[in-house]
């Protein structure tokens, strides 16, 4: 019979370790409200139970081992034939293997459902919530969490490590599952320390670390199950050495290291044919890899005291040991400073042109959705970030003037931004980056909080159409002006080099649909009468309708130019003709009048020949192109027919024809 | 060497972690408090590294004594006339009296102190803010400088930030020792109950202005119509009866010269005979003559018949 060596004492004490781990996480979890904590107070929950069974297991095989050595006594004084059977008078080893068959199952399915519920529990109620609220996560209390995770750090490494190599060397297979736990909830103890350290700086490390832990802990769970499964098809063979159930060799892998050496030297020495695992590097890798990590992290935290400070950036050495002035402005270079965390340097950008909103931020181009990209922006189809979160509380909308006597108020969407540039150093009274921006917690959110103000208020006091189209480069200038005014009065430090009032626009949303009525699942109820119409095509309506009207005075216009020509060539005309009559009576009146006065004096002194002659040289000159037929047959009575029709004119007939030439 | 090098490891390990226990730093910009049992020190402003016991002997409570910056909720206030408004203001805050601080914040830490503090002020804000808007305002048309808001009627920020400030200054430092350095607005809105109502009336004034528009467009568009129809007319009907002036002028001018012509009417219609006969004689005329007359009297031999006709003129 195989003899297992047993150490109830140890694993008495590594059951007390373990209770102690338990309580001890769970006060910090509870404390500190860390999520990796909780992660490792499921581990130490687990280790518990390891820890309980183990013992349990421990004192079952020691009985039996006590129980086999009196039976062995009692066959080598009795006679040759027993008594009793051997299965009837070994009580021990019937309960041991009573609980390895019943017993371990029964661990490991609870240790399984531990793993599940804690994976459940740790995901839905710590993990998810600190997801949400990542950018503002912080461990309550860190010096505590660090004092305490460093203290069960230390006590859990010299126990573990002193219990794992003990359970390895003497082969104390018992006594191994619930060391390996315990050494391992020492390095998770260290993991929560670093993870405290940093959270001074990054609270988020909290939630990330965490979320490794917990696929670490579905692993184990995995793992669990499997070995569960795997032990239902082992074959039993009586004497042989059972599998406990409730030992994870991750847990051992995580918690030694160095057998990962060892299967990885089988693996090469199967691989290359040869001793891989004997060769002096192996063997120095192997015993120094510690050694080696550890310098690594000496190098690394010896690192801390360089500082590099890049172009246009700044930076600003806080030495926490120092007294009184404690600060100074890094230039761009090389620096060397006290190591963390007795020092720190805080890098600003003084000098970089900075931008935010006022109002609805834009999407960066890989937020737009596909069906927007390469399409013009229109009113009617707004994007930008949480616009359903801000339309639903009506942040979305600033409330400007209506321009319009009998409507109280305009709403309108905007998004302005606003570019601004920290003083590296202050001038006169301005005040820069030390002496002005430093001086507050949060300067950047104070920023905004001045540039919305300025921005409400200019909205408040002007309309619609002021800003949108007759006042814009009014109001940016003013807007400039304003803020930088504000920026001042609070010596901030900041220079504010542009506002755009480019993206403003009426609201995309009808009255109808711009808030979610309960009622609306409540068909029976009656809705109030609305307007469906969107208030930026309402708003297009009287841009189209002053469009329409300016094309038809365009038209009207035209005609009445139309008009005024023609009234202009009707009127000259008439004028002209009554001025050339005029003239043409006149002057015939006139040229009459002067052949009268001029025939006057011959028609007197010679009256025969005068008025003969003059009637003879006019008919002479009036008949002269006339055709002419005179009858001068007196006392007959003629017929004659005349062809009045002029079927050529006259004249053509004497055109001569060319005869054609002679070959 | 192997135990060397984890010595150094563990020494240092060790003096950081023992840094972290029997030391701290006060920043020039933070004010400390060492808890010695549940007891708490007097204000270390000076800034430098101080030695301390480790938890739970003692703890450590640190504070920015920068100004703070803390923003409000966007939430409805309500005015005087039961009307409400959606507002947000911010405020800028910083410990004055430190001692004061400490002891009339809670907290398991610093942060959950500040926290507190902020929760504290928040308080005092919000109930100041909305005593302040109450007085002035009626409902948020009372924040537009509009046709319809009177100048002085409409709600100054400036005063309105001043007046709170001034009250809830004076409680935050008796009640914290903390000084809030300024409040500004930084938000003024329409309650999200009223959006459909607001939406509705800008839809309304738009559909009915570009309806005004049209109407007044097609107006003016008929007006210019019938001003240049209305000139033209009125031009030619001008120009008319200055042609008619035109032409009695000139039939006035010729009877001058008629009436000079009337002295020997005889020759004045002779003249006026040959220059019809000339005139209306043209070419392509075709005249039958008879030998009686013109000249072709003469075709009866050389009496001619003219001197007849002259002898009975």
């Amino acid at each position: 019979m195989v003899t297992d060596k047993i150490d109830r004492r140890g694993g008495l004490w590594n059951l007390l370790i373990t209770l102690l781990g338990v309580g001890g996480s769970v006060a910090l979890a509870v404390a500190t409200s860390s999520v990796t904590t909780y992660v490792i107070a499921a581990f130490m929950v687990l280790g518990l139970v390891v820890a309980v069974a183990s013992l349990l297991h421990m004192q079952l095989r020691e009985r039996e081992q006590m129980e086999a050595r009196e039976l062995e006594e009692i066959q080598q004084g009795a006679t040759a034939e027993a008594l009793f059977e051997e299965g009837q008078v070994l009580p021990a080893k019937r309960s041991r293997e009573q609980f390895e068959k019943w017993g371990m199952p029964s661990v490991a399915i609870v240790m399984l459902g531990l793993q599940v519920y804690g994976i459940y529990y740790i995901y839905t109620k710590r993990l998810s919530p600190a997801f949400e609220t990542i950018d503002s996560w912080i461990i309550i209390d860190p010096s505590k969490a660090l004092f305490g995770a460093a203290l069960m750090g230390l006590i859990f490494f010299l126990r573990g490590q002193f219990a794992s190599n003990l359970a390895r060397i003497e082969k104390q297979r018992f006594l191994q599952p619930a060391s390996d736990y315990i050494l391992f909830g020492a390095y998770l103890n260290f993991i929560l320390a670093a993870v405290v350290a940093v959270s001074y700086k990054d609270g988020s490390v909290d939630v990330y670390v965490a979320t490794g832990l917990i696929i670490l802990l579905g692993v184990a769970a995995v793992e669990n199950l499997l070995g569960m499964i795997f032990e239902i098809y082992r074959p039993r063979v009586s004497g042989r050495q059972s599998r406990l159930l409730y030992q994870s060799r991750l847990i051992g892998l995580v918690a030694k290291p160095e057998n990962l050496f060892t299967t990885a030297g089988q693996i090469l020495d199967y691989q290359f044919g040869f001793k891989v695992s004997e060769t002096w590097g192996y063997q120095f890798l192997r015993e120094r890899l510690g050694v080696i990590i550890g310098l690594q992290i000496i190098i690394l935290w010896l690192s801390t005291t360089i500082v590099v400070i890049e172009p246009s950036v700044r930076g600003r050495l806080v030495d926490g040991a120092r007294e009184g002035q404690q600060a100074t402005l890094l230039e761009p270079g090389i620096h060397l400073k006290l190591p963390w965390p007795f020092a720190s340097v805080e890098r600003f950008y003084p000098d970089q042109v900075h931008t935010f909103h006022v109002g609805l931020e834009p999407l960066a181009e890989e937020e737009i959705p596909p069906q927007f990209l390469d399409r013009p922006g229109l009113w009617l189809e707004p994007n930008g970030k949480d616009y359903e979160s801000k339309k639903k509380t009506g942040e979305l909308f600033f409330l400007i003037g209506s321009g319009d006597q009998k409507v109280e108020a305009n709403l309108m969407v905007a998004s302005v931004p606003v570019q601004y540039r920290i003083r590296s150093v202050g001038d006169g009274e301005l005040k820069g980056l030390e002496d002005g921006w430093l001086r507050f917690s949060d300067p950047e959110q104070l920023l905004k909080n001045i540039a919305t103000r300025e921005v409400v208020n200019y909205f408040l006091n002007h309309d619609f159409e002021e800003l949108l189209i007759k006042g814009r480069k009014t109001a940016q200038e003013t807007l400039v002006k304003n803020i930088q005014d504000q920026v001042n009065d609070r010596n901030l430090g900041v220079e504010i080099l542009f506002v755009g009032v480019a993206s403003l626009r009426p609201p995309a949303e009808s009255p109808q649909n711009v808030i979610e009525r309960a009622d609306a699942a409540n068909p029976g109820q009656e809705q109030p009468e609305l307007n469906s119409m969107p208030v930026a095509a309402a708003f297009e309506g009287p841009v189209s309708a002053g469009l329409m009207s300016r094309m038809n005075k365009f038209s009207a216009e035209q005609e009445s130019l139309r008009l005024s020509a023609e009234r202009t060539n009707e009127v000259g005309i008439i004028q002209y003709n009554a001025k050339v009559t005029s003239d043409l009576l006149r002057m015939e009146a006139k040229s009459r009048f002067q052949r009268q006065a001029g025939s006057q004096e011959p028609f007197k002194q010679a009256s025969n020949v005068y008025p003969l002659w003059l009637y003879l040289t006019t008919f002479e000159r009036a008949v002269e192109n006339t055709r002419k037929f005179v009858v001068a047959a007196p006392n007959h009575e003629l017929e004659v027919d005349l062809d009045l029709h002029e079927a050529i004119r006259r004249g053509m007939t004497d055109i001569k024809v060319p005869t054609p030439k002679k070959k | 060497m192997k135990k060397i090098v984890n010595i150094i490891i563990f020494g240092l390990l060790l003096l950081i972690f023992g840094s972290y226990m029997f030391t701290f730093q006060v920043r020039q910009d933070e004010i400390a408090f060492v808890n010695h049992l549940g007891k708490n020190s007097e204000p270390i402003i000076e800034s430098g590294l101080k030695p301390k016991w480790p938890w739970p002997i003692q703890r450590v409570y640190k504070f920015d004594k920068r100004i703070h910056v803390k923003t409000t909720r966007y939430d409805q206030v309500m005015t005087q006339n039961g009307k409400s408004v959606m507002m947000q203001f911010y405020f800028g805050w910083k410990i004055e009296n430190p001692s004061a601080f400490m002891s009339n914040t809670s907290g398991s830490d610093s942060a959950a102190r500040m926290k507190d503090a902020e929760k504290q002020l928040l308080v005092i804000v919000d109930a100041e803010k909305n005593n302040q808007v109450n007085m002035v305002a009626t409902s948020f048309g009372s924040f537009i400088q509009g046709e319809g808001v009177e100048g002085e009627s409409r709600v100054d920020f400036d005063k309105l930030e001043k007046a709170i400030l001034d009250k809830a200054n004076s409680k935050a430092e008796a009640n914290l020792g903390v000084e809030i350095k300024f409040v500004g607005i930084r938000k003024v809105g329409v309650p999200q109950g009223s959006l459909d109502v607001v939406l509705e009336a800008m839809v309304t004034q738009w559909t009915s202005k570009s309806e005004t528009e049209i109407h007044i467009g097609q107006q003016e568009a008929d007006a210019i119509r019938a001003k240049a129809r209305n000139d033209k007319e009125t031009a030619l009907q001008k120009a008319r009866a200055e042609a008619k002036t035109t032409l009695a002028a000139a039939q006035a001018d010729a009877l001058q010269q008629f009436k000079l012509m009337e002295q020997d009417p005889q020759l004045a219609a002779f003249l006026m005979q040959l220059e019809a006969l000339e005139k209306s004689v043209k070419k392509q005329t075709t005249l039958i003559l008879d030998d009686s007359m013109g000249p072709f009297g003469l075709l009866r031999g050389l009496e001619s018949p003219l001197k007849k006709d002259q002898s009975k003129q």
